[in-house]
């Protein structure tokens, strides 16, 4: 990473280090890698969501031109299986596949087209199996598992069959009765990450046994951890370079093609690209959990909440990936940033041949808040209150204690986010004859005002930063000061697009008083992990790591004056798990700290065609200390795409588990048009236990804006819509 | 241009048959450059076949429906590539086709989007075969009363098209070796086009509706109900639809903007 | 087969398979990696390049298309060493976060403001409704096209 361009030090607004080369083509993304001598890696899917494999036959396939490799799970020399959390996941099928789109074989050839042409003829014998679809009938069905994966974890070992996680929370007396009663059932879809780089790498052997693998990831440890066991190799032979990524938004958590690039690598003695294209893409990573969500709120005649009771189904498909803690996270901010004395928060995810889902931009939060605000405006509606009125009247403190029994110690500002975001002037109705793409329809030119009604919305949302329930993620960061006054930090904190390499490089400017600092190439060979660039946590932890390793390194250089290179590890403070019966904090604290948003938003409809424009967006964000406060911001804007996506038009649909719309064509993201302005308030309330107070500000913005969108349609529609996406057939309805 | 047929194809801007092929949903072994044989560019009220889209959208000469057709038909850049001929012969989206379920497209036996997920489907002629038209050029020059002239004969543009049935699953009346040459028509005294889509921009039509003004009235066309373009005498008409379940909303969008162009026309 | 074809002024040639997409040809034969390959479909934008002057989709335009054209990619809008206006104005708006998009975007600014160097509001989203990005919800780049139009 250069030293030559502007550069800052924490607090200021600074220039992303990697620009100038991500506009001119320069940087080069997992996709742009080249080798001398390399081949080209194919995946073989499965057309089917559940069938059993009675025969595989690549005898065609092996002698078709240009084709160096073919290989079924009897060539993976290691564990068969792999997984986030459990090894659940067959690196490529053994007996049976469970999800459209697992994979079942690999091929290596001299170009990708020939790769393509040998996977159509290799010949898999499937006898198809009746799918398992409906998550509400999980638990009633053959297990889709042989083995009980999620049992023994220290979590409540549900003797159901399918049940991925099954949590409840149990707070004061859920049966306690209030002035009013609102109940709601609500749903969303599948929503995908849709990052616009492609899953791709590449492996190059080393030539002794061992591989060198140049991947697009979040997590370079975490991968080599799971990759090594696989390929039948020490963590040491295996070594994870990050490549360029091209956005990641919890996408890139899992594996894609690590251990299938590295076997073939090995297989064939070259090195091995693989490139997904982007109907590959959809179906190669997990997606955002589909929920459905039954809640009951209870409220006295002031407002304050009595009691929530909630019940959260979420549909986790073929594995577990990271399944137990999204079912975690909903349950624990399903009542919303909001004191409530009683609870009861079932959560439960079940294991389906549906597309596999996991980690994505909110986690878990995302699909409570769109409920319980909802729930929040219909509590307001019965009672007589403004809605924002009725939620600063519940705002949690710091001192709190939230339904987990977790007492709030650190930073919170619920009420001042409110505040801010309520305070935020609304844009006037802009008055008519308007260009088309001002009003809704967009440039479609579909109404000159005709049926447009004007809608206001409000919602407000939390979640954890870092990872919780005792996982206990660390960040390590190594600093060599050299006899010249330069310096070199090494940080495995994986830079997806959020700006953390600016951070890392702001930090050490700041501790080191030098602007002569380089950041080295990221790879697990030089440092310890980094954890994931996940939870929001980045930032805070890799600035920590930084801290603690530049000041180390500036006392040993005082002590022996010569070259310094010294490695820090970064722990946040312990968190403890929920208790398996009970959902209560078995120690202080689950969750390490908290971040909260609150957002107004301003759409228009036109009723009689059921078209959207979102006009405006105000939020209000507890950001804790913003170390560039321009990235801020773009996470903000970016984040709140991606929450309006989902509330207007992103959906995974499936058939019997196949996915029918893989394709850019069809699943639809917002583009340039779809997106109103967003003025943002950065709320600065340090947070005490980070370095510069920090918080991570990536999910908050993505947790909130779904529910706010929807406010605004609700209100300008009068229609209850309770699932997402909202389509125009749900408004115009019949 | 017995070149074509027999494995081999016409390529001209690429957009809609590159996908295909990358798709296996058009063979070929073969491609044929069109460019520099079909005649393109803006003579009156003529335009060749492979003039871009964004010739159309840029020409003050082409009436609003059509241009406006154009410039909602595509992004920037598949505007500067895709032309008029090759946008009337785009492939439907209906994605069982797309994914290549033996549907009665395919040559099989069944419409699996009548039982299945159709919220973009037809509702007009789609006892057989439910998918859509997504052609927004085509509506426009449907309500312009287009003619279409090929390098064997010349007719009225709905000609071009066919609904499918049991002896003939093509949706398009063009021979192998036929080619689109030029498209005529009526200059209206206005007209407009209305599209309802999924997002503010650049996504196939749930609804289209052209409306194009003549001194005996007003001719409407519609993309995304039926199978093939649609055309309306008037709006009455459309209590001749045949929705699905799932398309019964573009009824009321049909109906919606179909009143709206006909007021932005004067009609 | 062979195709000939100038590439950001220079003369080149590629040894490329009959299907294969000029994006491919440049990414993978002429070792120009800057235009992406997000979607291959036409749908997103982020492999555009200016084709004989006109901004197209180098996944749907086919190599040997291209044969005998002239073809400018993001690798050549800025002189060597020094980054293209549009490049540095991208950078100082803050507009790009993980960057994939940036290569598409920054080419059809380049291609907007040649067309119309004082572009509206109105135009400026209508040019670039054809690129997405996933990562900045599109207000920064905004900024770095007024910037740039500067």
């Amino acid at each position: 990473m250069s030293t030559t361009l502007p550069l800052g030090r924490v607090g200021e607004r600074v220039k992303r280090v990697d620009g100038i080369p991500k506009t001119n083509g320069e940087f080069a993304y997992s996709s742009d890698l080249f080798a001398a001598g390399m081949l080209w890696g194919h995946t073989l899917r499965s057309p089917h969501s559940h069938a059993r494999i009675v025969e595989i036959d690549l005898a065609d396939a092996l002698t078709s031109p240009g084709v160096h490799a073919v290989l079924t799970h009897e060539d993976v020399p290691g564990q068969k299986r792999y997984g986030l959390e459990f090894p659940d996941q067959p690196v490529l099928a053994l007996d049976r596949v469970r999800y459209f789109g697992e994979p079942v074989a690999l091929i290596a050839a001299e170009h990708p087209e020939q790769a393509r042409r040998a996977a159509e003829r290799i010949r898999v014998a499937y006898e198809p199996l009746e799918p398992l679809v409906d998550p509400e009938r999980a638990l009633e069905q053959e297990p889709l598992h042989d083995e009980r994966w999620t049992h023994g974890h220290g979590y409540r070992d549900d003797p159901r069959p399918n049940v991925v996680r099954h949590l409840v929370i149990r707070h004061g007396d859920p049966d306690a009765e209030g002035a009013v009663s609102v109940s709601g059932v609500y749903e969303l879809g599948i929503q995908d990450q849709a990052f616009l780089g492609p899953e791709s790498g590449l492996a190059v052997p080393d030539g002794e046994g061992g591989v060198d693998i140049y991947v697009a990831t979040q997590w370079l440890h975490v991968d080599r951890d799971q990759v090594a066991p696989c390929l039948g190799l020490p963590p040491e032979r295996v070594r994870i370079h990050l490549a360029g990524v091209g956005g990641a938004f919890g996408g890139r958590e899992d594996l894609s093609m690590q251990i299938h690039s590295a076997l073939l690598a090995l297989h064939t003695e070259r090195p091995v690209k693989m490139v997904y294209n982007r109907e590959e893409s959809f179906v190669g990573h997990v997606h955002r959990h589909p929920a459905r969500i039954w809640a009951e709120h209870r409220a006295d005649a002031d407002g304050r909440l009595v009691s929530v009771r909630m019940r959260i189904l979420l549909d986790g498909g073929a594995y577990a990936s990271s399944s137990t803690a999204v079912t975690s996270n909903a349950a624990s901010f399903a009542c919303g940033p909001y004191a409530v004395a009683n609870a009861l928060i079932e959560s439960t995810c079940v294991y389906s041949n549906n597309p596999p889902c996991g980690a994505m931009r909110g986690f878990g939060a995302v699909q409570t808040c769109f409920a319980s605000e909802a729930q929040m405006d219909k509590l307001a509606d019965a009672l007589g209150l403004d809605p924002v009125e009725l939620r600063l009247r519940n705002a949690l403190a710091p001192g709190d204690v939230l339904p987990t029994g977790q007492r709030i110690d650190g930073s919170l500002p619920v009420a001042e986010v409110i505040r801010r975001a309520a305070a935020l002037p609304v844009p006037e109705l802009e008055p008519l004859p308007r260009e088309a793409i001002r009003l809704p329809g967009g440039a479609g030119n579909t109404t000159r005002g005709e049926g447009v009604r004007r809608g206001v919305g409000f919602a407000v949302g939390f979640k954890n930063i870092a990872y919780s329930e005792g996982f206990d993620d660390y960040c390590a960061a190594r600093v060599r000061l050299r006899e010249d006054g330069s310096a070199e930090v090494h940080c495995a904190a994986a830079e997806v697009g959020q700006g953390v390499t600016n951070v890392i490089l702001q930090v050490a400017r700041t501790e080191l008083a030098t602007d002569d600092v380089v950041l080295a190439p990221h790879t697990t060979a030089s440092v310890d992990s980094s954890g994931s660039a996940s939870a929001s946590r980045m930032t805070w932890m890799a600035a920590g790591a930084v801290q603690l390793a530049c000041r180390a390194a500036l006392e040993e250089r005082e002590r022996t004056g010569g070259e310094v290179d010294v490695e820090r590890i970064y722990r946040h403070v312990r968190t403890s798990p929920l208790d398996p019966e009970t959902g209560q904090t078995t120690g202080e604290r689950s969750h390490v700290a908290f971040a909260c948003a609150a957002m107004r938003v301003v759409a228009e409809v036109d009723v009689e065609l059921g078209l959207t424009r979102v006009v405006w967006i105000g939020t209000a964000q507890d950001v804790g200390a913003a170390v560039n406060p321009q990235a801020v911001e773009g996470q903000i804007e970016g984040g709140t795409a991606q929450g309006l996506g989902l509330a207007l038009m992103e959906e995974i649909q499936t058939q019997g588990g196949l996915i029918t719309n893989a394709s850019f064509t069809d699943y639809l993201i917002p583009t340039a048009l779809d997106m109103p302005p967003v003025e943002s308030v950065l709320i600065e309330d340090p947070e005490p236990s980070a370095p510069y107070g920090v918080k991570g500000v990536g999910e908050p913005p993505t947790v909130v804006s779904t529910a706010a969108v929807v406010a605004a349609l609700r209100d300008a529609t009068g229609r209850e819509l309770t699932r997402v996406p909202v389509r125009p057939d749900d408004i115009v309805g019949l | 241009m017995g070149a074509l047929g027999n494995g081999t194809r016409g390529l001209a801007g690429g957009t809609d048959l590159v996908p295909l092929l990358r798709d296996g949903l058009v063979a070929a072994d073969r491609l044929v450059d069109l460019r520099r044989v079909i005649p393109s560019g803006i003579d009156g009220t003529a335009i060749g076949a492979g003039t871009t889209l964004a010739e159309l959208e840029a020409d003050p000469q082409i009436p609003d429906a059509l241009r406006e057709a154009c410039r909602l038909a595509a992004s920037p850049q598949l505007r500067n590539m895709g032309t008029i001929g090759g946008n009337l012969l785009q492939a439907t989206r209906c994605w069982y086709w797309r994914l290549n379920y033996p549907c009665r497209l395919h040559g099989g036996d069944v419409c699996h989007a009548r039982e299945g997920q159709h919220r973009e489907h037809a509702i007009f002629a789609n006892d057989y075969c439910a998918s859509a038209h997504p052609s927004d050029v085509a509506a426009a020059l449907l309500a312009l009363d287009a003619t279409v002239e090929t390098t064997r004969a010349a007719g009225p543009l709905a000609g071009l098209y066919r609904l499918p049935d049991d002896h003939d699953r093509n949706l398009v009346d063009l021979g192998a070796d036929e080619l689109i040459t030029r498209i005529h028509y009526e200059r209206p005294e206005q007209s407009v086009y209305l599209k309802a889509m999924d997002r503010k921009r650049w996504a196939f039509a749930l609804v289209g509706v052209a409306a194009a003004r003549y001194d005996d009235g007003v001719r409407l066309g519609l993309a995304g109900v039926a199978p093939i373009p649609w055309r309306l005498a008037s709006l009455d008409d459309l209590e001749q639809a045949t929705p699905l379940p799932g398309t019964a909303y573009k009824l009321e969008l049909a109906r919606a903007l179909g009143r709206r162009a006909i007021a932005a026309v004067g009609g | 087969m062979k195709i000939e074809l100038t590439v950001n002024g220079e003369q080149r040639e590629a040894d490329v398979w009959e299907g294969e997409s000029l994006l491919f040809a440049l990414r993978e034969k002429l070792g120009l990696p800057g235009s992406k390959n997000a979607c291959e479909q036409g749908e997103c934008g982020s492999c555009s390049v200016l084709l004989d002057g006109t901004l197209v989709c180098a996944c749907l335009v086919l190599a040997a298309q291209a044969d005998g054209h002239d073809v400018v990619t993001v690798e050549g809008l800025g002189a060597t060493g020094e980054p293209h206006p549009v490049q540095e104005a991208f950078v100082e708006a803050g507009a790009v976060q993980c960057g994939f998009c940036t290569p598409g975007l920054v080419v059809a600014t380049v291609d907007l403001l040649a067309h119309s160097p004082q572009p509206s509001e109105d135009e400026i989203r209508e040019a670039l409704s054809g690129n997405l990005c996933r990562c900045t919800g599109y207000a920064k780049i905004f900024d770095a096209v007024r910037l740039a139009a500067q």
